[in-house]
């Protein structure tokens, strides 16, 4: 264990990636491109001022906030960590940086965790960041608390598997496309699928659309007496496996609200973090096959001459 | 002696396109070998296949005697390559990104800061140790980009244009620094559109065009074959008419394709002689039988460029 710590972490080589996003981000001088650093600039301010308006709703009205945090919190992430990783390997191709990093023969596993470390660091810093508001409005509030402390724990553990899940994907797509715009596409393309336009269209063609019963309720509807095509039981499924669902559902309210929807019933969400994780697994092994891949160019063409 | 870097047979072909075809050679440790040719001549090609970078389409090459194909792995910390286009990380210290490249190869971690020292000094950055590399020119990063081929001491140094892009007298201290590199022991293959530039640093050239080696050796056995007649230079005392008699004596003789007055040095005439060494006397003892007042009587070196216009045909694939 600690032979791998020191081998992916504290020895790696790697590490110097870690090294040039805290520059990019604090060290000022003529040598970074200005305006990356003014954008990341003006968004942190942003955050700033968001972040203080949370604790002062919290402390002012004593109301519980805490959805409103952790859907929040979620947006970030989910755009923090594809933003920061598209590139990672791609972008060394394009950048014509990859050769030299290949002739090193740096493993997979290292480059690995060398692209993975910094991002998911800043990941858990901003959750440790949200914590102690989440927590405070948890006890400040007034009237109904919105989730019991173990959910919202849970919750934090959803997101972190979520943060796990989908900087791997990244990696992977990255590893996997020549160009940094595919991979970033790819990205959102299928972020913006599974997460808004397939719960859309689910609720279009499953759920009667009043009031806040669309995204879920009822998505077996239409379906009541006979057993739904499987394609709609899998879709419907992944739909249910959408974080800021999830982050609805356990709501005390939802939980003792009537639904219709059989998905949700059984409580499938709970399972949701560790299916994140199975599917990170996944993607770390694709990962470095496909950077294995890249490193032996020649052994590559040959099996695919041979196949 | 075991050859450092040989290559046999190896071609590649993108499509119909056949980049690099039977490109055979032989190099020995200490070798600087001058890799010449135009435009889309296969040179990258070559020199990346060399670096197991890509798979050829047949033939085969090994690099201190391991085969670059079937062991990419083992051959790789036996070779610093220079890629002809590369990019440099950002947000670093030259220093920092030469020791992310030397920590790459798994040095004891103490020997570092000296392999770097070693390095900064050899390609003269030592001033921009603390530089950030997007700072640096063009023709510095060129040097960084040698000195992180230098890190882990390999024994062959694949060069792709490493002077492409450079000052004058950046070209010379690059040359200097290959040069030296070679006399370390290091086999060095170094690309470049322009014979010159290498004939003076590298003890073998080959000219490359559409693929194929078209000649290959040292400098001198390559000059002397391509050179079917043999320019000779003749002065006479400074009287026009010993000129104008040399002249008429010469344009008689059997072995002499081609005589004209040089333009650029006075009383001086340019002669394209076919006859071997020996007919090169006989004819020297006969004009000297004949009283010419002769001042010199060279054999001019081919220029090198001509060597190089006179193999290439300039046709690009
Ligand atoms: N990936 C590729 N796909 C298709 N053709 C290629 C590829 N790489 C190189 N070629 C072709 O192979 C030939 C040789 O290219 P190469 O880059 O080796 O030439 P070069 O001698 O290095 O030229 P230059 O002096 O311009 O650098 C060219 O005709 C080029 O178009
Ligand atoms: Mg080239």
């Amino acid at each position: 264990m600690s032979h791998l710590w020191r081998y992916l972490l504290r020895e790696n080589p790697m590490q110097i990636e870690t090294t040039r996003a805290i520059r990019r981000f604090t060290v000022s001088g003529d040598y970074t491109a200005t305006t990356q650093r003014t954008i990341t600039r003006i968004l942190f301010g942003l955050l700033y001022v968001l972040y203080a308006w949370f604790l002062v709703t919290i402390v002012m009205y004593k109301d519980d906030m805490s959805q409103g945090i952790l859907w929040f919190e979620f947006g970030l992430l989910t755009l923090l960590i594809p933003g920061s990783l598209y590139t990672a390997i791609s972008g060394e191709r394009e950048r014509m940086t990859w050769d030299s990093l290949i002739l090193t023969n740096l493993s997979p596993s290292r480059i690995l965790a060398g692209k993975l470390l910094w991002r998911l660091s800043l990941a858990g810093i901003i959750m440790l960041i949200f914590l102690p508001p989440l927590l405070l409005t948890h006890c400040t509030s007034h009237y109904n608390k919105s989730y019991a402390l173990p959910a919202l724990l849970w919750i934090q553990f959803l997101l972190a598997a979520w943060c796990v899940f989908l900087a791997t994907f990244t990696v992977y797509i990255s590893a996997n496309t020549k160009r940094s715009v595919a991979t970033l596409s790819i990205v959102t393309l299928s972020l913006l699928f599974t997460l808004v336009l397939l719960p859309m269209l689910m609720s279009v063609f499953g759920v009667s659309m009043t009031s806040d019963s669309a995204f879920t309720q009822g998505y077996t509807y239409g379906y009541e007496n006979t057993r739904p095509p499987t394609a709609w039981i899998v879709s419907s499924l992944i739909a249910h496996l959408n974080p800021a669902l999830v982050i609805l559902w356990m709501e005390n309210s939802s939980q003792t609200m009537i639904s219709s929807d059989m998905w949700r019933d059984s409580g499938i969400f709970l399972i949701a973090p560790f299916l994140y994780l199975i599917g990170a697994g996944l993607c770390v092994a694709g990962t470095l096959k496909a950077l294995a891949r890249l490193g032996m160019p020649m052994q590559a063409t040959r099996k695919e001459k041979g196949g | 002696m075991q050859p450092m870097i040989s290559a046999e047979n190896l071609r590649k072909t993108y499509g119909t396109l056949v980049a690099v075809e039977g490109w055979t050679l032989d190099l020995y440790p200490g070798d600087i070998f001058g890799f010449i040719g135009p435009n889309g001549a296969g040179k990258t090609t070559t020199i990346k296949m060399l670096a197991t970078l890509i798979q050829p389409t047949s033939g085969s090459a090994t690099v201190n005697g391991i085969d670059v194909v079937r062991f990419p792995r083992e051959v790789r910390p036996y070779i610093g390559y220079m890629p002809d286009a590369f990019g440099v990380y950002d947000d670093i210290k030259v220093w920092e990104y030469l020791d992310f490249f030397c920590a790459a190869y798994d040095p004891p971690k103490e020997s570092r800061p000296e392999i770097i020292e070693r390095v900064l000094t050899v390609t003269d950055l030592m001033e921009k140790r603390d530089a950030y590399v997007q700072t640096l020119s063009r023709g510095m990063q060129q040097r960084l980009c040698l000195a992180k081929c230098l890190v882990h001491d390999p024994k062959v140094l694949l060069l792709d244009e490493p002077a492409s892009g450079l000052d004058p007298r950046a070209r010379i201290d690059i040359k200097k620094l290959i040069a030296r590199l070679g006399a370390l022991g290091k086999t060095i293959i170094v690309s470049s559109h322009i014979l010159p530039e290498l004939a003076d640093f590298c003890n073998k050239i080959g000219i490359q065009e559409r693929g194929k080696l078209l000649v290959s050796g040292d400098v001198e056995t390559i000059v002397r074959q391509l050179q079917p007649t043999r320019q000779l230079m003749i002065s006479v005392r400074n009287d026009d008419s010993a000129v104008t008699r040399l002249l008429e004596t010469l344009r008689d003789h059997p072995l002499i394709e081609k005589v004209t007055r040089d333009t650029d040095t006075p009383y001086t005439v340019r002669v394209a002689f076919t006859g071997n060494v020996e007919q090169q006397a006989i004819l020297l003892r006969s004009l000297i039988a004949e009283e010419h007042p002769l001042t010199s009587f060279a054999e001019s070196a081919m220029d090198l460029e001509d060597v190089f216009l006179r193999v290439t045909t300039g046709k690009v694939h």
